[in-house]
């Protein structure tokens, strides 16, 4: 699919009806895959109960009519074989840009993640949503169904950025969470990410949870385009720093690509899963080709075990 | 290269306008939240000092644009050898002729305006009030200029401050032309003493009489004041004198007693070796039926004393003696008061058309456009670590 059909970050961010944006920017991410990340869904018998009008004549137990001259309809209990839990960064760092009319990272993550939890709980399996901002804790256990997924979103639309965000905390408590093996998406720009929160990743994964981790930053945190006498205002712990930004961008610009590089590898150290977003590039795309990379790597690895 | 409107480089004291604001301007930093500062250098501060220019370059570029506009309303005229060449052998010239002497300046004028390259002349009265005009059209003329005033140059007529009123760089010529033909009045003796000589005598006592007039002092006679000098060789002179009797009338004691005593009718006496009263002898006595009086002269009309008796008994009577006296400029002060033409027309001598100030906007025109882009420049800053962020991405 070309970039062109692609709603752009602005046109995505820009839609107020998050569920809409997330079936547009899903439906980008399905024409261009070829296969789904995910596993499907099963449908397991659970119980009978008599007929009442309107019911789908789909699930009239036929035998049972047949045994029985009586009117039943089967119920399912629906399982999955895979529950997410979404972790979003809902921290105050995560409401820059506020001045241009380019997405906030908080408004790309938030769509990203209603994308990936429209995809999971469409496919069948769980999606949950979990968010740490202070001491304000959200969270929507994983669950499947349209009407989890609509909760999930009116959810993530009421989330407003604010406050700081203990990682580590945020992650462990959403795995802890999970009620059994499943994956841990979280959605952040990791900032606040140190050797703890290595480390609670990693305890994660032993715990038999998949990791994965979207690194969404503006384009601005990356390339510092600033001139001029400014007075930078860290919007987490109101720290402030006046510099003269065209003779700091250098500086800038080198450590942030340190601190990039430096926590890739450490990701892919640990054997998490992980994508940069920045936010100028349409969510789609940086979603389909995250979700490539993630089918691509899962068919890699069970090839030897297919063989064995 | 010349400048059509010199005054117009005063715009540039607006130089100092941009120059000013960006020593003035205080550099209030912007706020911006942002992220994390964690990852921002904390030495790099910008000094905050007033006199520490920024973008030197922008300001240059300000400067630049004034200094372009103010040389174009200058009006810069960049002449080539030739065409400077050509203007400084070229003369303009506004003749203005004093009606006074018209007949003796006419000629210096024609001749003057056969000179010139172009040249305008113009006759009045007063030349002092044709100046400005003369100014007004010397300077649409794209050549050297110069005023030239022929005239006798009476004193009351010119004065130093009308010709300071000439512009710069116009030239000022003036003509001096004899006086002997000015048509003052007052300068003919159409009714002096009636001279009453011999027949051999006649032209000598006419010459005394121009003597006297050529002294500038001769007035008018008044017909109600006759005075006629008898002179020895006279054929009536003694029926004249017959008929003569002792002087009656006031004014002519007036006459006699000026004659007796001025001091050029004695000296001229002391040097024939008599007093004036043996000189002339005063009598009254009608001639052709109007009383007259009769200075009795015992010295022949061609003697100094004889035109010296003519001047006094004509000052006499005159009404106003004192005005007939003509005063003018002397040559030395209207060689003082002369100046050159400039060699080359310093303002307004070219149409503005032919500026090359268009040239000049141009330039101003395009270096505004760079200002434009310059100042627009700050959030251009270079995306060079874009291509290592794609990389880890």
């Amino acid at each position: 699919m070309s970039d062109s059909a692609l709603l752009s970050s602005s046109a995505v961010a820009a839609i107020d009806d998050l569920e809409l944006a997330a079936r547009l920017v899903v439906e980008g991410v399905r024409s261009g895959a070829h296969r789904s990340p995910f596993h499907g869904f099963t449908a397991e018998f659970s119980q009978h109960r008599p007929y009442r009008p309107g019911d789908d004549l789909k699930y009239l137990d036929w035998k049972v009519l047949a045994r029985t001259d009586r009117l039943y309809s089967r119920q399912f209990s629906e399982t999955t074989n895979l529950s997410v839990m979404l972790v979003l960064d809902a921290s105050a760092s995560m409401s820059f840009p506020a001045e241009t009319g380019a997405p906030s990272k908080f408004r790309y993550s938030a769509v990203v993640t209603a994308a990936l939890a429209y995809l999971i709980i469409d496919q069948g399996d769980a999606a949950g949503l979990m968010t740490m901002a202070g001491e304000r804790f959200v969270y929507l256990p994983a669950k499947g169904g349209r009407q989890h997924l609509r909760a999930l979103l009116a959810m993530l639309s009421r989330l407003e950025p604010s406050g700081e965000w203990p990682i580590d905390r945020a992650l462990t408590r959403g795995a802890e969470l999970l009620k059994r093996r499943g994956a841990v998406i979280a959605i952040s720009d990791f900032y606040d990410a140190t050797e703890t929160t290595a480390r609670d990743l990693r305890r994660i994964a032993r715990r038999g949870h998949d990791v994965a981790l979207l690194q969404v930053l503006s384009r601005d945190e990356i390339t510092f385009p600033y001139t001029g006498d400014l007075e930078f205002e860290d919007l987490e712990n109101g720290a402030r720093r006046h510099l003269d930004a065209k003779a700091a961008a250098h500086a800038y610009r080198a450590r942030v690509a340190s601190f990039l590089e430096d926590f890739r590898k450490q990701v892919h150290r640990d054997g998490h899963d992980y994508a940069l977003m920045p936010t100028d590039i349409p969510p789609s795309r940086a979603l389909r080709s995250y979700l490539l990379r993630r089918a691509a790597a899962a068919s890699a690895t069970a090839r030897p075990g297919d063989a064995s | 290269m010349t400048f059509l409107q010199p005054w117009a480089w005063i715009g540039l004291v607006a130089v100092a306008g941009p120059i000013v604001a960006h020593l003035l301007a205080r550099r209030s930093a912007r706020r911006l939240p942002f992220p994390t500062v964690r990852f921002l250098p904390a030495a790099i501060q910008t000094p905050v000092s007033r006199d520490r220019l920024t973008d030197i370059t922008l300001l240059v570029v300000r400067c630049l644009v004034l200094v372009t506009a103010a040389a174009a309303l200058a009006l810069p005229v960049w002449l080539t050898a030739d065409q400077r060449r050509t203007l400084g052998e070229s003369v303009a010239r506004a003749i203005v002729v004093d009606n006074g002497v018209a007949n003796a300046a006419d000629p210096q004028a024609a001749r003057l305006s056969a000179e010139s390259t172009v040249a305008r002349v113009a006759h009045a009265d007063e030349p002092a009030r044709l100046l400005g005009e003369a100014s007004t059209w010397l300077a649409q003329q794209p050549m050297r200029r110069e005023i030239v005033l022929v005239s006798d140059f009476p004193a009351q007529a010119l004065s130093k401050a009308d010709l300071d009123r000439i512009p710069a760089g116009i030239g000022i010529k003036l003509v001096p032309v004899s006086t002997s033909g000015r048509s003052h009045a007052a300068m003919e003796v159409r009714d002096g003493p009636v001279l009453l000589t011999g027949a051999a005598d006649r032209a000598n006592a006419l010459a005394a009489r121009e003597a006297a007039v050529a002294q500038g002092a001769v007035s008018t006679g008044r017909k109600d004041r006759p005075i006629a000098l008898v002179f020895p060789g006279h054929e009536g002179r003694d029926t004249l004198l017959k008929s003569a009797h002792d002087i009656d009338q006031p004014w002519m004691f007036t006459v006699v007693r000026a004659v007796t005593q001025d001091h050029i009718v004695m000296a001229a006496a002391r040097e024939i070796g008599k007093p004036a009263a043996d000189i002339v002898a005063p009598l009254a006595a009608p001639i052709n039926g109007e009383s007259h009086l009769l200075l009795v002269m015992s010295v022949q009309p061609a003697s100094l004393v004889s035109a010296a008796v003519m001047r006094t008994a004509a000052r006499a009577v005159a009404p106003e003696p004192a005005a007939d006296v003509i005063a003018t400029h002397s040559a030395e002060q209207l060689k003082a008061w002369e100046r050159p033409a400039a060699s080359i027309a310093p303002d307004g001598s070219r149409a503005p058309e032919e500026s090359r100030g268009r040239w000049l906007w141009l330039a101003a025109l395009v270096l505004m456009v760079i200002e434009r882009v310059m100042a627009r420049r700050p959030r251009t800053a270079a995306h060079t670590e874009v291509s290592d962020v794609a990389r880890v991405a």
